[in-house]
């Protein structure tokens, strides 16, 4: 436990409970990231790295929405090509 | 500094995501993931048939909501495991939002969200091993001997 002291009460949000949610339902390729930087986050907290914990936990932020957006992109096209088949189709449900 | 008309902007937010995730939750509870097409199916299984982790997870909640415990751990055992603990991480997350306070939370050191990270792939890769035991942790496989 080395570095600078940090002030009690500083906290750095590090996106852990959003990264595994991102993991499971959205988009596991781009959530992993978000979880690895969930864990920076802790990680530099604990060594006294505040501008680094920053860093990470705005880098599991961004990766959470990348997992979201691909995620909400996979499901948006999926209705898409299944409306479309559904027309083709008529209705064989 | 943040300015109390971002902190207002924020509030509204979360307030409107909470409401989201309740709504969700009862079209979850109305609507079975497993025979209606109102969900779309998980990326992954739909264009390769291999389990992600998360498959059967949607349909695990629902049978949760209905208070069929057993088949949600069928579904999903990995998701029930970890879904007290999102969600506490959530609620959590609405409080900093809404009151500017978070409850109680363990720092977890570095390694063990690491560790957390490499489960969740294991569980991914050994639920399309189809070999016992493995194949009982594909989606719904548990009790269906």
């Amino acid at each position: 436990m080395t570095g600078t002291v940090i002030p009690p009460g500083t906290t750095v949000p590090n996106y852990l409970a959003f990264s595994i949610l991102a993991t499971i339902l959205c988009c596991l390729p781009a959530g992993i990231p978000a979880i690895i930087y969930s864990a920076q986050v802790n990680s530099k907290l604990l060594s006294g790295d505040l501008a680094g914990a920053q860093a990470a936990s705005n880098n599991a932020k961004l990766w959470c929405w990348i997992s979201f957006g691909l995620g909400l992109g996979a499901g948006l096209f999926f209705v898409m090509i299944s409306m479309l088949g559904v027309l083709h189709r008529g209705h064989s449900y | 500094m943040r300015s109390v008309a971002s902190y207002r902007y924020r509030q509204y937010l979360a307030s409107a995501t909470c409401i989201v995730g309740v709504a969700g939750a009862i079209v979850l509870r109305v609507f079975d993931p497993a025979n209606s097409g109102v969900y779309p199916p998980c990326p992954l299984h739909y264009l390769t048939g291999l389990y992600c982790p998360g498959c059967g997870s949607l349909r695990a909640i629902h049978q949760l909501l209905l208070g069929n415990f057993t088949n949600a751990w069928a579904l999903n055992p990995l998701a029930m495991i970890l879904l007290p603990f999102v969600v506490y991480g959530l609620a959590s997350q609405a409080l900093v939002e809404l009151r500017g306070r978070a409850l109680p939370e363990p720092i977890l050191s570095g390694f063990w969200i690491r560790a957390l990270c490499g489960v969740i792939v294991l569980f991914g890769i050994l639920r399309n091993v189809p070999v016992y035991p493995f194949d009982r942790l594909a989606p719904g496989a548990l009790f269906h001997l």
